[in-house]
């Protein structure tokens, strides 16, 4: 079941203009990639997506269930760009905290906060204050919480804001195995070079608008023939947005 | 929920609070300060019992700011009921100890400081509501408030002052438990977005 976004309208307060207007989108299975300049709405898009905003005008669903429904947000998981470090709790608790939060009950919480930081490769910082991590291992800590409670999808927000290019990889990695035929992905970043040629798909946002979205595939066709390996994203991402700027 | 207790800080913070406003309800009793008024010729009898509830009211604050909002907006289980009857049982917690120190001491400065504290932690309910970096600052704008223009005249407070009157009228105990039960409507419904 992707997360499908039907007209949907969005603005931050009722006399500030739409950050994203009637915008229709079904999110697809696999690992997506949400590419897009500062203020395209692709946050906003994924907040909407994780139930986090309700919508000003149209729907956005899982199969048949709404984002205000309690089941739509057990199977649904979010990771903001900016993760909380909570005083007084370590790694584990906060991971446990936001299991309970959905749901789990305390031991099944405990015992699964383990296995996610383990799976984010923070083993050894479990028993550490969150206050006492670094950016990038509080990022960790963030995508553990999304793994937590085995959500159907999981929607990251510049996950990879912050950490250097080992941990990028090393996250990378964590995001194709993440992926799979039950768990959807779907994943902003500006790290265009390093993740958009891993995915399965790829959506391009403009000022709320979509106006690319598709098989990585068919994305990096839009580069040059004599683009380099490598760079073969990067180049599709500038002529999909230089095309868009133009039309628009 | 032991970790919801951790994250709001109930055994660090708050508790101690609640330890530190009962034990100085149960020492200041009826001592006051001359301070000068504003609205009025003479000064102002300011009762240091005025000020208590703002140790209660800081830190419920402090503890209801302790969240973690990415998980707690998206949660299954309601933690805004739970941060409810975390704010109604501080409350009650202040209201018992001030009657029971009221009633032990004889001194109506003692007696009205639960009620002030419902009140007050209405302010803040209701101002954190409307924008959460005011929960604070709210109830010492009140205090300070009430302390240069609540007197009328010397021991005769405006009727506004809900704070300044005595334990017997029954006007300001309306309007302040009015206000903490609107407070707690407010905390109850407030979404805060990241």
């Amino acid at each position: 079941m992707p997360v499908e976004l039907d007209n949907v309208s969005y603005a931050y307060g009722r006399n500030k203009p739409r950050i994203i207007d009637r915008l229709s989108y079904t999110a697809p299975h696999g690992f997506t990639v949400l590419l897009g300049p500062n203020g395209a709405g692709k946050s906003t898009l994924l907040k909407l997506a994780a139930g986090v905003h309700q919508p000003a005008a149209g729907a956005v669903r899982l199969g048949r269930l709404a984002s205000t429904s309690r089941e739509y947000r057990n199977r649904v998981a979010w990771m903001p760009q900016s993760i909380t470090a909570m005083t007084g709790l370590t790694a584990r608790e906060q991971v446990a905290y936001t299991g309970w939060l959905k749901g789990m009950n305390r031991a099944d919480a405990w015992t699964a906060a383990a296995a996610a930081l383990e799976r984010v490769e923070m083993k050894d910082r479990a028993e550490v204050k969150t206050k006492q991590l670094s950016g990038g291992q509080l990022r960790r800590v963030g995508v553990a919480s999304a793994l937590v409670h085995d959500a159907r999808v999981l929607l990251l927000d510049e996950p990879t804001a912050g950490m250097d290019p080992t941990q990028r990889r090393v996250f990378r990695d964590l995001v194709l195995n993440l992926a799979t035929d039950e768990v959807q992905v779907l994943m902003s970043t500006h790290d265009v070079a390093d993740l958009a040629e891993e995915a399965d798909h790829v959506t391009v946002l403009t000022e709320g608008a979509i106006n690319f979205t598709g098989a990585t595939r068919d994305f990096l066709a839009h580069a040059p023939a004599d683009t380099p390996e490598g760079r073969r994203a990067e180049a599709a991402y500038t002529i999909v947005s230089a095309h868009s700027a133009l039309s628009g | 929920m032991i970790w919801w207790v951790k994250a709001r800080r109930l055994g660090t913070v708050l508790l101690p609070g609640t330890v530190v406003f009962a034990l100085i309800l149960s020492v200041a009793h009826d001592r006051a300060i001359e301070l000068p008024g504003m609205l009025s010729g003479g000064g102002n009898r300011v009762f240091l019992l005025q000020l208590v509830p703002l140790v209660i009211t800081s830190t419920l604050a402090h503890s209801l700011a302790q969240r973690l909002v990415e998980a707690e907006e998206v949660a299954m289980r309601n933690v805004r009921r739970l941060d409810t009857l975390l704010v109604a049982a501080c409350v009650l917690a202040a209201v018992l100890a001030s009657l029971v120190v009221g009633g032990l001491s004889g001194s109506d400065e003692a007696t009205v400081a639960g009620r002030n504290t419902a009140f007050l932690t209405g302010v803040m309910l209701l101002a954190g509501a409307a924008h959460p970096q005011a929960a604070t600052v709210a109830p010492v704008g009140w205090v300070f408030a009430i302390v240069f223009l609540g007197y009328a005249d010397f021991d005769r407070p405006w009727p506004w002052a809900v704070t300044l009157h005595t334990p017997a009228s029954i006007p300001s105990l309306a309007i302040c438990s009015t206000v903490f039960v609107g407070g707690l409507v407010a905390q109850a419904r407030a979404r805060r977005a990241p």
